[in-house]
């Protein structure tokens, strides 16, 4: 991965970054209550949209960019117009922060994850302030939920993948044995990724809730950090609570490369999402953004997979070298 | 030879030596008209074509109508602001020396040029001037020629002489005609000496000399004459009054013909013209008249008017003069939008003299006309003698029939069947009561819809018929079938209830229903969190089973054995809404989803219901306390709460409370029909007392008051009978409570007690129980102690937050749940 852009967010601590559906823009949150929107490939920023009281901890936008939903610590979701900047909607039921928020394909309904062990799901289209369900089987804070086409996934710190498979009516409850701070469908819809507390991302079936895969060497034991799959499903990108971007191989595990954002800056990269196209990453350390460019596919030759892992010093420092220009 | 200007060619150079300069610049071409204006030069042929095609097209004033649509009046130079030279600014003209003269306007300063054309408003044309006007003319040049100015005619004079107008009075042209000249006297022409004689005498004239004057003076000149010559041979009649003032002829002998004008030379025109017969003076005679009768003065008879009963034809009207010093002719500025006649023709010439230009001639007139009215019917005034008026005419009363009755009866077939007679009124007050029962129930019968159907009103058909009876069927259970009634209740919550029937529900007991599910939600969104201890057995097994599962699992995921092991699948019912967000076919039908529904409603509301649900355990505390012999009063709350509800409140005092509930039981059945409905209107009203907000919310108030608050508890305890503490929700649960124990056994109430954890009573109570998280109460508490610790527990549950605190802060509650007796009290 190449450094390509890098700039500051100015809005604190972000939170989230999140492409938007075609990938020119991304929105990120950021601890000082605001919703900057970008387009990220200029580092311009085109709007904030404040609303929030508290830190905003997940933002999303629509299929036609139009509106974004966003919940933060204020344990309010809101609906936000992106023209105006005005909210449309705010849904205020949750009795925890809200972790995360989705809309549904047509952005006609939002879910919402939130510590108090619920997902919500409300209606935009009605009038109705109340959800119109909620999910309250986990035990435990939900951290982080995804959406597949007829299922909702939600991971939870009961240890437990949730699967609600609306389409059966059935719900899948996999025990994971970890702490799950993020989940994450792949683009085929077979498989789920889930990040742990214990410094490893599962690589689960969905059908069978197998284990596929185990990703490790890489460090997540108090954040949530969350990953991403690549658009063809072969690459898994996370982040790391030492301040690099990391990225596997999803077939054979083999962790690819692990490049260091700073290099005197050790502080966690929290978030990171993918380019819905193009071999785009972004990431986000404390205020700044990054972009990253895939390169060629050097980096895949099996002799240089091995190199890595043998020498795995030498390579870290090489990336950081060349990711740093 | 320079020419003036160098470098350029001049007309001086031209002929002599054109080579000798260079020509900067093109000729005009000599072809072009020099003349033509810069305007015509500047739109070329096109222009003056135009301007030849207007200008030959114009209409009246210059103007050329495009018609109504294409614009009306075309304005200006082809509808510009300019003219055929272009736009010329006026030259600025200061007024700055004129500032204080005034300038006079006239119409003719607002009017276009147009209006002066022969068809304008006021068109300008020849026509005769005032002063050319006959009679003007003859009255001036006597004017002018009288004092001896005759000699000198100016070239004014002359040709206004010359020049005469043929207008005449058609009276004046008959008399010209007939020899008469203009300023001669009418009548029969006299001798020179006899007219000279009377001129003199009109002069000069003694009261014995003149004639006496007729009493009818204003009349013709000529008639006047010949009456006055005829009066003056009538010596002998009376005159009354004072000798006439001989200055008052002289005036009219002003009038007087021009023929008179040499007084000098009388004699030899009397010589000269002695055979000659000369016109009879012409002069305006005035009679000076003399009383002849005893009227007063300015008196005159009727009959003496108008004796010849027509005008004089010698006198023109004077509107005509008027009209004919109007300038402005013609009906002015056109026509209006929304006047009528739009054919009208805008051009005509009005009519000036069908208006008044006087106001006292039509008076005049129809005085006129009055009298001639008069004249012509021979009418008289006359006056009648007055006589006394006769007697006042009494008529008799009209003859009444004599089978006439006050009061009008209709024939009995248009009658609809007449109501019963109506009591004698004191025998009516008596019987009101017993009388009209029967009708009463009548009246009740016929509630809006059998009175719809009546009435031919069908609409209401589509809902179900009419309930008659009044109270809910819930109530109305017999004491026997008690049991029956708890099923009942799920039931009607279950099924989703029609409009008609939450209507009615809502009516018979209003609040209730609010209040209750506001405590089953709350219940349930904290059932979750804990866990009842009261039946241990069932919980170790519950937790050993899972304690096992969750072992395995970690055995499963230890073995990295993920799958089948470590998957669970159990149903779960989405929202059909959801589906639908979804585009994804739900995979249940859609009623399924409604239980749960109910079950999940948002905490915002739950909690604003909280205090609602507080007031409403407050005050059926208040009815309890006041009927202690018969707790069962208060069944409204727990009749219409759902099942979950219920089976809460019993497990709390399951162990202690069952006992007296089956003693009170048979005695409370007959009053619970009624309780309900008053209970509830009760709890609308009713508002907590202050001293319960402050139990809740003041902490430091409430230490002060503790110690009387506890005596008057004691004493009201000691005069209570019953063992129990006086909390409502006890006794209230028992009614419904009973059924449910009687009918289940003693192993399904203790399921229910362990099911039924949601409420936070049931936290103390879990205590006890080892698996159980928090402090545990012993289960046979004092009576009063455990009250305390419920109020405890409202009051804290008015606060959602400090739910789960509660157990830590056990003991600054019980201070306040004195505080809630002592409210408890005041509600009584």
């Amino acid at each position: 991965m190449q450094l390509e852009r890098k700039f500051p967010a100015a809005q604190g601590a972000i939170r989230c970054v999140r492409y938007n559906i075609d990938g020119n823009y991304c929105l990120t949150s950021g601890s000082d209550r605001t919703i900057k929107l970008w387009k990220p490939d200029s580092s311009l920023a085109i709007k904030t949209y404040t609303g929030h009281s508290q830190e905003v901890l997940d933002v999303h936008s629509s299929y036609d960019n139009s509106r974004l939903c966003s919940g933060g610590g204020d344990k309010r979701v809101l609906y936000i117009d992106v023209m105006s900047g005005k909210i449309m909607k705010k849904y205020q039921a949750h009795a925890g922060r809200v972790q995360a928020v989705r809309f549904n394909e047509e952005a006609s309904i939002i879910f919402s994850a939130s510590i108090d062990g619920t997902v919500k799901i409300w209606d935009i289209k009605s009038r109705e302030y109340d959800p119109i369900q909620v999910l309250d089987d986990a035990k435990d804070s939900v951290t982080s939920l995804s959406l597949g086409n007829n299922e909702l996934l939600t991971s939870s710190l009961d240890q437990r993948v949730r699967i609600y498979d609306i389409r059966y009516g059935k719900l899948y409850e996999d025990y994971i044995g970890h702490n799950l701070t993020y989940i994450n469908i792949s683009h085929d819809q077979q498989c789920f990724l889930v990040g742990t507390l214990s410094s490893q991302i599962m690589l689960f079936d969905k059908i069978n809730g197998k284990l596929l895969q185990t990703f490790v060497d890489y460090t997540n034991n108090t954040y949530m950090i969350e990953n991403a799959l690549s658009n063809d499903d072969q690459y898994i990108y996370s982040g790391s609570e030492n301040g690099r971007l990391i990225c596997w191989n999803l077939l054979t595990a083999k962790q690819i490369c692990s490049i260091e954002h700073e290099s005197d800056n050790r502080k966690s990269v929290n978030t990171l999402t993918h380019h819905p196209k193009e071999d785009k990453l972004l990431t986000a350390q404390e205020g700044n953004i990054y972009l990253w460019k895939k390169q060629d596919k050097i980096e895949e030759k099996e002799e240089i997979k091995n190199f890595f892992i043998n020498d795995k010093q030498i390579n870290t420092s090489k990336f950081v070298s060349g990711g740093f220009e | 030879m320079s020419s003036r200007y160098p470098g350029f060619g001049s007309k001086n150079d031209d002929n002599e030596s054109n080579e000798n300069f260079v020509t900067i610049g093109t000729h005009f071409d000599p072809a072009e008209p020099t003349n033509s204006t810069s305007i015509l030069a500047t739109l070329g042929r096109k222009a003056s074509k135009l301007v030849d095609l207007s200008s030959s097209n114009y209409g009246y004033d210059g103007k050329r109508f495009h018609g109504a649509f294409t614009g009306g009046f075309n304005a200006g130079f082809y509808n510009t602001v300019g003219s055929i030279e272009g736009w010329r600014p006026s030259e600025f003209k200061s007024s700055r020396t004129e500032r204080a003269g005034k300038r006079s306007y006239e119409p003719e300063d607002f009017m276009d040029k147009g209006d002066f054309s022969e068809h304008g408003i006021n068109p300008k044309q020849i026509k005769i001037r005032n002063i050319f006007d006959q009679n003007e003319s003859v009255t001036r040049s006597v004017i002018k020629q009288l004092p001896g100015a005759s000699n000198q005619r100016t070239n004014e004079d002359i040709l206004r002489d010359m020049i005469r107008v043929k207008t005449l009075s058609i009276g004046k042209k008959i008399l010209m005609s007939m020899g008469w000249k203009p300023g001669e006297g009418v009548g029969v022409k006299m001798s020179r000496k006899h007219r000279q004689k009377l001129k003199w005498s009109l002069t000069q004239e003694t009261p014995k000399d003149r004639p006496p004057s007729p009493p009818k003076s204003e009349e013709e000149e000529e008639q006047q004459q010949q009456q006055q010559q005829q009066q003056e041979q009538i010596p002998g009649v009376k005159v009354y009054g004072v000798a006439m003032p001989p200055p008052s002829f002289q005036q009219t002998i002003k009038k007087t013909s021009r023929l008179d004008d040499d007084n000098d030379d009388d004699d030899y025109d009397d010589r000269l013209y002695a055979n000659i017969n000369l016109p009879p003076l012409d002069y305006e005679v005035h009679f000076q008249l003399q009383k002849r009768e005893h009227h007063g003065l300015g008196y005159k008879g009727l009959e003496s008017l108008n004796l010849f009963g027509h005008n004089n034809l010698f006198v023109q009207p004077s509107i005509e003069k008027q009209i004919s010093n109007v300038k402005i002719r013609g009906q002015a500025f056109g026509v209006g939008i929304e006047e009528d006649e739009d054919d009208k023709d805008l051009f005509a010439e009005d009519d000036l003299k069908q208006y008044d230009y006087e106001l006292t001639t039509a008076n005049d007139n129809t005085t006129d006309i009055m009298r001639q009215k008069t004249q012509e019917n021979n009418f008289v005034l006359k006056f009648a003698r007055y006589e006394s008026i006769s007697m006042s005419v009494v008529y008799p009363p009209p003859i009444i029939p004599i089978d006439f009755r006050i009061g009008h009866r209709f024939p009995k077939s248009a009658m609809p069947p007449p109501p019963p007679p109506p009591p004698p009124p004191p025998a009516s007050l008596s019987n009101e009561t017993s009388v009209n029962e029967p009708p009463k129930q009548i009246s009740i019968k016929h509630d809006a819809n059998t009175r719809g159907l009546l009435l031919g009103d069908l609409s209401f058909l589509s809902r179900p018929p009419p309930n008659m009876s009044v109270p809910p069927p819930n109530v109305s259970v017999s004491p026997s079938s008690k049991v029956e009634v708890t099923p009942v209740k799920p039931i009607t919550i279950s099924t989703p209830s029609l409009e008609w029937d939450v209507e009615k529900e809502r009516s018979s007991h209003t609040t209730p229903t609010p209040t209750n599910t506001a405590r089953t939600q709350f219940l349930d969104a904290i059932k979750n969190r804990f866990t009842s201890s009261s039946d241990r057995i069932e919980m170790t097994e519950r937790q050993s089973l899972e304690v096992a599962l969750e072992s395995d699992l970690k055995k499963a995921v230890s073995l990295n054995l993920y799958g089948d092991l470590t998957r669970s699948t159990s149903d779960w019912k989405p929202n059909p809404l959801l589906c639908k967000r979804m585009n994804i076919p739900n995979p249940y039908s859609d009623d399924a989803y409604n239980d749960s529904k109910e079950s999940k409603k948002s905490r915002r509301q739950l909690c604003s219901n909280l205090f609602e649900h507080l007031f409403t355990q407050s005050s059926t505390d208040s009815l309890t306390s006041s009927e202690q012999s018969s707790p069962i009063t208060i069944p409204p709350p727990s009749s219409s709460s759902s099942l979950i509800s219920n089976t809460n409140e019993t497990i709390i005092r399951s162990s202690t409370i069952t006992p007296v509930i089956s003693q009170v039981q048979p005695s409370s059945v007959p009053k619970s029909e009624f309780a309900p409905i008053e209970s509830f209107e009760q709890e609308n009203q009713e508002r907590p007392p202050l001293d319960f907000f402050s139990a809740i919310f003041d902490n430091q108030h409430s230490d002060d008051e503790n110690a009387d608050e506890q005596e008057v508890e004691e004493k009201k305890t000691d005069d209570i009978p019953k063992p129990i503490n006086s909390q409502s929700s006890i006794v209230t649960n028992p009614s419904i409570i009973k059924p449910l124990a009687s009918s289940s056994s003693i192993t399904y109430q203790s399921d229910h007690s362990d099911s039924s954890d949601s409420s936070i009573e049931e936290i103390e109570v879990s205590e006890k129980s080892s698996f159980v998280y928090g402090p545990a109460i012993p289960s046979n508490l004092p009576s009063r102690s455990k009250t305390d610790h419920d109020n405890s527990i409202w009051a804290k549950l008015a606060n959602t937050n400090a739910q789960y605190e509660e157990l830590k802060n056990k003991k600054k509650h019980k201070k306040k749940k004195k505080h809630h007796k002592k409210s408890k009290k005041h509600h009584h």
